[in-house]
């Protein structure tokens, strides 16, 4: 098996048409081209830490804040799970959990993973690797639910003198948590999770 | 990894070898398709955002709201990042690549090459990423269960505007593959 860049090439991401190495953009689409990333590990790594960083206040601040009768409610995303599992509502429970706090930690964890592999030239299962990076890039957007969830209540819930629900700073925060990792995933190149295997086939071709 | 690229017949599709990535997908007649999902996506978001989205009543007082109050009310509370943001992810970019959908098949299907054309077809296929209607779908599902224990809620117009337009822009979407859409880009640019 030779890869593009052993034979001299290097296909564009926008497009998909292979380009002589020598060419900084695309001849068919003018898009920037290059065989690798460039700092690819580098910026996965800095927008993954950032998005690490994000993750603190989302769970710490209220998401969304209840007044009943004037008297202010806060409550965090785990809260939130909480109180619809007290209620009843175990489906929706299970989604806000798997949106908020399953598919966040599990992203950071597998781009982590991937990075940490990467850096070590591991050569070892790269088929469950690479799956592992298309489900992360799959279920990125997911966790959004939750922001949109308090948009439509905020602008629901609006009874002046009974009940109005207004948003909290945890939502800001995790929303921009959610870009940052999408970010992360996008960053990162998946090609650098196979460059071992070719250095090793490289002798015998 | 190089691989030839495979002569594919409407319904087949083609993965790579080593990592099982699908690289090209076939469909009979992509274009019309992607044009056609693309117009009715589009009308089904002008209806999604001018009629009443979700209402509620509780204790003799009834609140409606549209698809654009719903992001608006956010600003009042001082999160117009966030407001910026959902509006972004939910109507302007899926807005954004229906049209720049409209605009590639229509020249597509014409057989023209114009200056912008190469850019159009880059947004779009950048942007996919980024667009979250079914996301939102999701949430209004669960919303609608949370606000369920609280008042009311009567559904509006748009809701079932935007279930269908959420599901004619997954279709359009999907009817381009990025593979065929810049190899018929590719044979216009080189006739023109």
């Amino acid at each position: 098996m030779k890869t593009a860049l052993q034979s001299g090439l290097t296909i564009c991401h926008t497009c998909m048409a292979l380009n002589d190495a020598s060419l900084k953009t695309c001849s068919r689409c003018g898009s920037s081209v290059h065989a690798r990333i460039p700092g690819s590990l580098e910026r996965t790594v800095a927008l993954l830490i950032a998005a690490m960083v994000l993750y603190i206040p989302a769970n710490v601040y209220p998401i969304m804040t209840t007044e009943h009768f004037g008297s202010p409610l806060d409550s965090t995303i785990l809260g939130g799970v909480v109180i619809l599992w007290k209620m009843g509502s175990y489906p929706v429970a299970l989604i806000i959990f798997i949106a908020s706090v399953l598919v966040p930690i599990g992203k950071i964890l597998s781009i982590g993973t991937l990075c940490w592999t990467v850096s070590r030239n591991d050569n070892r299962s790269q088929g469950q690797r690479t799956s592992l990076y298309r489900i992360t890039e799959l279920i990125g957007k997911w966790s959004m639910v939750d922001v949109f969830v308090v948009a439509i209540l905020v602008a629901l819930i609006q009874i002046t003198g009974i009940i109005v629900i207004r948003p909290g700073a945890a939502a800001l925060a995790f929303a921009g948590m959610v870009i940052l990792t999408m970010l992360s995933a996008e960053s990162f190149d998946p090609r650098l999770i196979w460059d071992p295997e070719d250095q090793k086939e490289r002798p015998r071709d | 990894m190089l691989v030839a690229r495979p002569t594919l017949s409407p319904g087949e599709r083609a993965e790579c070898p080593r990592c099982g990535f699908v690289l090209s997908v076939c469909y009979a007649d992509p274009d019309h398709r992607a044009l056609a999902f693309a117009i009715s996506a589009l009308m089904f978001l002008l209806i999604a955002v001018s009629f009443p989205f979700l209402s509620i009543s509780e204790a003799g007082v009834r609140v409606s709201t549209t698809l654009i109050q719903t992001v608006w009310h956010l600003t009042d509370y001082g999160a117009s990042a966030v407001a910026f943001l959902i509006f972004a992810l939910i109507i302007l970019i899926p807005a954004i690549m229906l049209s720049a959908t409209v605009l590639l098949s229509v020249m597509l299907l014409r057989k023209q090459f114009p200056d912008w054309m190469l850019i159009v077809t880059r947004w779009l296929f950048h942007f996919n990423a980024w667009a979250m209607v079914e996301v939102f779908c999701i949430g209004v599902i669960v919303s609608l269960v949370k606000i369920a224990s609280m008042a009311r809620v009567e559904i509006g117009w748009s809701f079932w505007a935007y279930l269908a337009f959420s599901g004619l822009f997954l279709l359009s979407f999907s009817s381009l593959d990025r593979l065929t859409t810049w190899s018929s880009v590719d044979r216009l640019r080189r006739q023109s």
